[in-house]
């Protein structure tokens, strides 16, 4: 039985503005049966794509909408269409072709058509396969706005308000910043242009009258004394996450549905400012010191930006922080000198601190040798790239002719789980060893500190693949398909997976493949899927079909959609 | 025994003749307090939980309370302190000076700092505070489409040195519903500028392809130039609203290459190629640059001068081209010649031996190039320049410029010439090209003669006044003394020659670099010669210009 023309995976979630990715096979093979036997919408000099553009939340037509048409090969030569009040577009004279279509107006997410992810279903036009009557569904934007209020019920202004997601990406759920403003002079923030998801609005401000002077006694770490003594003025907003929470796992999340305005309002409370002091290398000079304490905001998340806070140095050979709320920071100073010294520290800010680091250059650096695995000298222009897994930060380094590289001391790289990747067209990392670091497939723990070195064995030629994906009832094409690549033990080497969506004719790509075996299946509905769970992947896995990509081998497959 | 004191409140604008401290008349022993109320100063609303600080030997700050009103105790008889309150939404105290606009700055009335005398006879005390203006607005296609991500920027034009600069107080984006907010203004005059909007939208009827457009950067109420246009009046505690609509117009395509670079090789160059609009040339509308020394821009129709500015290890280099884009334009060539640095050379005529000084100064002049013209937000270059070598002077790009020389040791030396080839700067404006030319001639000299005097004034004392020196053989140079508080004044080193003087209360306000304003008052100036190594005297009739 066919199922209806028209209808659209309703349970997808569609997300926000495109990026410049691979285009894949939407759900058209509904509208292919449709349109199957009546002529194709060929002109004479070319195809007709067509349709109407309409709100995914009303169903009703949308006037004054941009639709966007440029092949998928050439983004950049793009045609414009703007629909009159009918919501009809119509692109007349097409020359066969993959298409990508994008609309978007003032009020609504600017998306590709079926868009899910950074993945969205290319139209094909050609001899039998027509585009004609689509039906654009696009997502009215969301709001999320609210005013932010002090103790005595008066505006903050210029306190800083971060949003973050949380959203199935890659198939695995985290929680990411996605934007950030500051409040006005009436207190009030705006976040617009948002898709329907699941959101958690921080906000890190100081208040307006704090004044930080460096603490003239040492504090005692465990008392509480002296508390009187400070001035009024100590004090500093703890960062909050909505409706009032200061610890993330308090959180609580807003859920946007497509075009909802949402509104989180919030009170701040000054809590006394904790004070770090720190203890520099030489004695008699402080200045040139850094010092960077970015507190953990959601799980394995820092911000990157520091808390307002205030560096004072009350006499030499020593640095007063201050202006901070409590909470566990990520506490690094730089002292910058002949050998820049870097010193990390993970710490739980409750009471007054005092930190001697000491200055053995405790630095995080990491460095190592690349050589190709067929003994040739790496090309120019090689780059390591590291990725943290948690906070997707990354750093890159370039590769010298003769095979070393170093990352710079000033690139952030706290403990943690990186990938490491060529990031150079067409190489691939072969084998990863290291001294000073837990390899872990592809990927490596690093400590945060200390010497850490890499052995990269690498080469070039990288596989594509390319295929359609196909029903499982009827072996026809089938559009929108999820298509994925799935190495050995892609925990440890997700760098490997490789993704898709199947066009309107059910073809994918899968490109930028390297060299191995792999797994090779396709799910329908596979856009909800937290896929990168092994126990959610192993029943797809075990009807997913064995291939061995080789060295710059091209293939052609067909895969049955699951 | 008990002193009776009288109670005085001196009223400050400026923190120059504060002088806190203890004054041994008063019991030593007693503590004071002192009370008072915050208020603001335009509705005389008390303002609660402001922040009142007093300072004056010793700290203490505290909040004012729901009624406005604080109290400070514990505090030391004798002491002259200062008292000041501050709160957002409400002008920090040095911010009122500084946007004149005409507007006085000694109006008399009370600031948001006091100075007051401790004492058991201190009377309360009132700080007011004005409240902030705010200019907010909505910019919105004629259909009523919201336009996102447009530059907004304010700007006001203020007197200082005599001279109507233009400057920009605040400057923002339209968000996605197409509205800006700039907040924390003082009272005057701005011009509200829109655009440009690096982002390009796109107009057109269903029945066909749309078309790329853009819009052009105008000013408030929706003019492309800065004389049409209308500005805005804050006062304080103000909230002024400034909506706009705008039509965007197809733009065309415009690209093309710069010619005339040394090559390239590995070497980082530093471009910028901007297309400065014929009607509009306060605003440059970037060019994207792509490799190979291309260019292109999409702008609306018009007259168009595209520039480049390249900075590379081989030097300056600079071309314009003017186009007039009626349809894309492909090809321009943009030919870029070196851009060869003005130079400058002093030369110290010693007459005598210098006076018992600091031996380390060394003798010299400081460069401000003025350029002429409106421009938003005015520049200006200061550029020092010592004896001996020719210096490069940097940043002065091709243009017209007004300079002042002024010398660094004004007690010893005065500037006897400046030459720009056959320019006499201390007369003529500058005009900068992008040729190699001969340097900038500067000579000093120590012989010079002083002219004292006093300011006088039929209305009574003479606090304070500012005299004007101007010699009729340097107009533009126009020097400025400060009389005290008998209305005596003394000069530098002075030029040999015949001068016009004049004093005012306040030159705040007064563009007096210009020949009009001067020519003005010319009822009220005198004359007066200067003599070689002489002392000359005169009296000045005081210029009041505060009511």
């Amino acid at each position: 039985m066919m199922t209806q023309c028209g209808t659209d995976s309703a349970d997808s979630r569609l997300r926000t503005a495109i990026q410049r990715s691979t285009l894949i096979a939407a759900s058209w093979m509904l509208l292919l049966a449709c349109t199957f036997a009546q002529p194709p919408g060929a002109s004479q000099t070319g195809y007709r794509i067509s349709g109407t553009v309409v709100s995914s939340v009303t169903g009703q037509p949308l006037p004054q909408v941009r639709v966007f048409l440029a092949r998928v090969e050439a983004r950049e030569d793009q045609q414009v269409v703007i629909t009159g009040p009918d919501g009809r577009f119509l692109f007349d004279n097409v020359p066969k072709g993959k298409y990508a279509l994008a609309a978007g107006k003032p009020g609504f997410l600017m998306q590709g058509f079926e868009e899910h992810e950074s993945y969205s279903s290319a139209i094909v036009v050609g001899p039998g396969l027509s585009a004609e009557d689509l039906v654009f569904r696009i997502h009215p934007a969301g709001v999320i706005s609210g005013q932010i209020a002090d103790e005595q019920n008066e505006p903050v202004r210029d306190a800083q308000v971060m949003l973050f997601r949380s959203r199935l990406q890659e198939g695995t759920r985290s929680i990411r910043p996605t934007a950030q403003t500051t409040s006005d002079d009436r207190g009030l923030y705006r976040f617009a242009t948002l898709a329907p998801g699941t959101y958690f609005v921080v906000v890190s401000a100081r208040p307006w009258y704090a004044a930080y002077t460096a603490s003239r006694n040492h504090p005692k770490p465990d008392t509480n004394q002296a508390q009187e003594a400070k001035s009024p003025l100590d004090v500093t907003y703890p960062i909050v996450y909505y409706p009032g929470a200061t610890d993330f796992s308090q959180a609580t999340p807003l859920a946007l549905a497509a075009g909802d305005h949402v509104t989180a309002d919030f009170t701040l409370t000054p809590v006394r400012s904790l004070h770090i002091r720190v203890r520099t290398p030489k004695p008699d000079v402080n200045g040139g010191l850094s010092v960077m304490a970015t507190p953990e905001v959601f799980e394995g998340f820092n911000l990157r930006l520091p808390v307002s806070q205030q560096t004072t140095s009350s006499k030499p050979g020593e640095v007063d922080v201050s202006g901070l709320p409590p909470g566990q920071y990520n506490l690094q100073l730089f002292f910058p000198g002949r050998r820049t010294i870097n010193y990390t520290q993970e710490l739980d800010l409750q009471s007054d601190t005092e930190i001697d680091p000491g200055f053995n250059d405790q630095s995080q650096t990491i460095s190592g040798t690349l050589r190709m695995q067929d003994g040739s000298r790496p090309p120019p222009g090689v780059i390591v790239v590291l990725k943290n897994i948690t906070s997707d930060h990354g750093a890159g380094a370039r590769v010298s002719r003769d095979g070393k590289f170093h990352f710079n001391s000033y690139q952030f790289l706290p403990r943690g789980t990186y990938e490491v990747a060529i990031g150079t067209q067409n190489m691939f990392l072969v084998s990863l060893s290291a001294i000073g670091a837990h390899v872990r497939g592809r990927a490596i723990e690093i400590g945060g500190s200390g010497a850490t070195q890499l052995s990269i064995v690498a080469s070039q030629g990288i596989g594509r693949i390319d295929g359609t994906a196909v029903s499982r009832d009827d072996a026809k094409p089938m559009a929108g398909a999820m298509v994925l690549l799935v190495p050995s033990d892609p925990a440890n080497n997700a760098i490997l997976i490789r993704r898709d969506q199947s066009d309107s004719d059910g073809t994918f790509t899968l490109s930028s493949v390297v060299p191995g075996y792999y797994t090779l299946l396709a799910i329908r509905n596979g856009w909800d899927l937290e896929w990168m769970n092994p126990v959610v992947l192993r029943p797809y896995l075990e009807r997913g079909e064995p291939v061995e990509v080789q060295k710059r081998g091209e293939y052609n497959f067909k895969v049955t959609v699951q | 025994m008990k002193l009776n004191l009288p109670v005085w409140l001196v009223l400050f604008t400026s923190l120059a003749a504060a002088q806190l401290g203890s004054d041994q008349s008063a019991n030593p022993e007693a503590i004071y307090s002192l009370a008072g109320t915050v208020e603001n100063s335009v509705t005389g609303e008390p303002i609660p939980h402001a922040l009142v600080e007093i300072v004056g030997g010793s700290e203490q700050n505290t909040f004012s309370d729901a009624g406005g009103r604080f109290a400070f105790d514990r505090l030391p008889a004798g002491m002259t302190m200062m008292v000041a309150a501050r709160k957002p939404g409400f002008l920090n105290p040095l911010e009122t000076e500084s946007n004149s606009s005409g507007v006085s700055v000694n109006s008399g009335r009370p600031g948001s700092q006091t100075l007051v005398k401790i004492g058991p006879d201190a009377a309360p005390v009132t700080i007011y505070l004005i409240p902030e203006g705010v200019v907010f607005g909505r910019a919105q296609k004629p259909d009523g489409e919201p336009i996102s991500y447009l530059t907004v920027q304010l700007f006001y034009s203020q007197i200082s040195q005599g001279r109507k600069r233009w400057n920009l107080m605040n400057s923002t984006q339209t968000n996605e519903d197409g509205e800006f907010r700039m907040a924390g203004l003082s009272p005057g005059k701005y011009y509200l500028l829109l655009g440009p909007r690096l982002q390009t939208t796109w107009i057109g009827t269903p029945a066909q392809r749309a078309r790329e457009a853009a819009y052009r950067p105008v000013f408030y109420p929706g003019v492309s130039d800065l004389a049409s246009a209308a500005p805005l009046e804050v006062s304080a505690g103000q909230q002024v609203e400034a909506d706009l609509s705008l039509s965007p117009d197809p733009v065309f395509r415009l690209s093309g290459s710069v010619v005339g670079l040394p090559p390239a090789d590995a070497v980082e160059i530093w471009q910028r190629v901007q297309l400065i609009s014929g009607t509009n040339d306060l605003v440059a509308l970037p060019a994207e640059e792509e490799p190979g020394n291309e260019f292109q821009a999409k702008v609306p129709a018009g007259a168009y001068v595209v520039r480049a500015n390249l900075d590379t290890p081989q030097g300056s280099f600079r071309g314009d081209v003017p186009v007039n884009v009626q349809s894309d334009l492909a090809g321009v060539t943009l030919a870029v010649a070196p851009l060869a640095p003005l130079r400058a050379e002093l030369t110290i005529e010693q007459t005598h031996a210098p006076s018992v000084g600091d031996r380390r100064t060394v003798a010299g002049v400081n460069l401000r190039f003025l350029e002429e013209g409106v421009r938003l937000p005015s520049t200006e270059i200061n550029f020092p320049v010592g004896p001996g070598a020719i210096s490069n002077i940097t940043g002065v790009d091709p243009g017209v410029y007004a300079v002042e020389i002024i010398p660094n040791m004004p007690d010893d030396f005065y500037v006897d010439s400046a030459q720009y080839g056959g320019t006499d700067l201390l007369r003529e404006t500058l005009t900068v090209g992008q040729e190699l030319t001969a340097p900038i001639h500067i000579a000093l000299r120590d012989d010079g003669g002083r002219l004292s005097g006093t300011v006088v004034s039929d209305g009574g004392d003479v606090r304070q006044a500012t005299v004007l020196l101007i010699a009729d053989r340097a107009p533009q140079q126009i020097r400025t003394v400060m009389a005290g508080g008998n209305g005596q004044f003394q000069s530098p080193k002075l030029a040999p020659g015949d001068y016009t003087v004049l004093a005012f209360d306040s030159v705040a306000g007064i563009e007096y670099t210009s020949p009009e304003v001067i020519n003005a008052y010319s009822s009220n100036a005198t004359r007066v010669s200067v003599t070689t190594n002489g002392e000359s005297r005169v009296s000045v009739n005081l210029i009041r210009t505060q009511k």
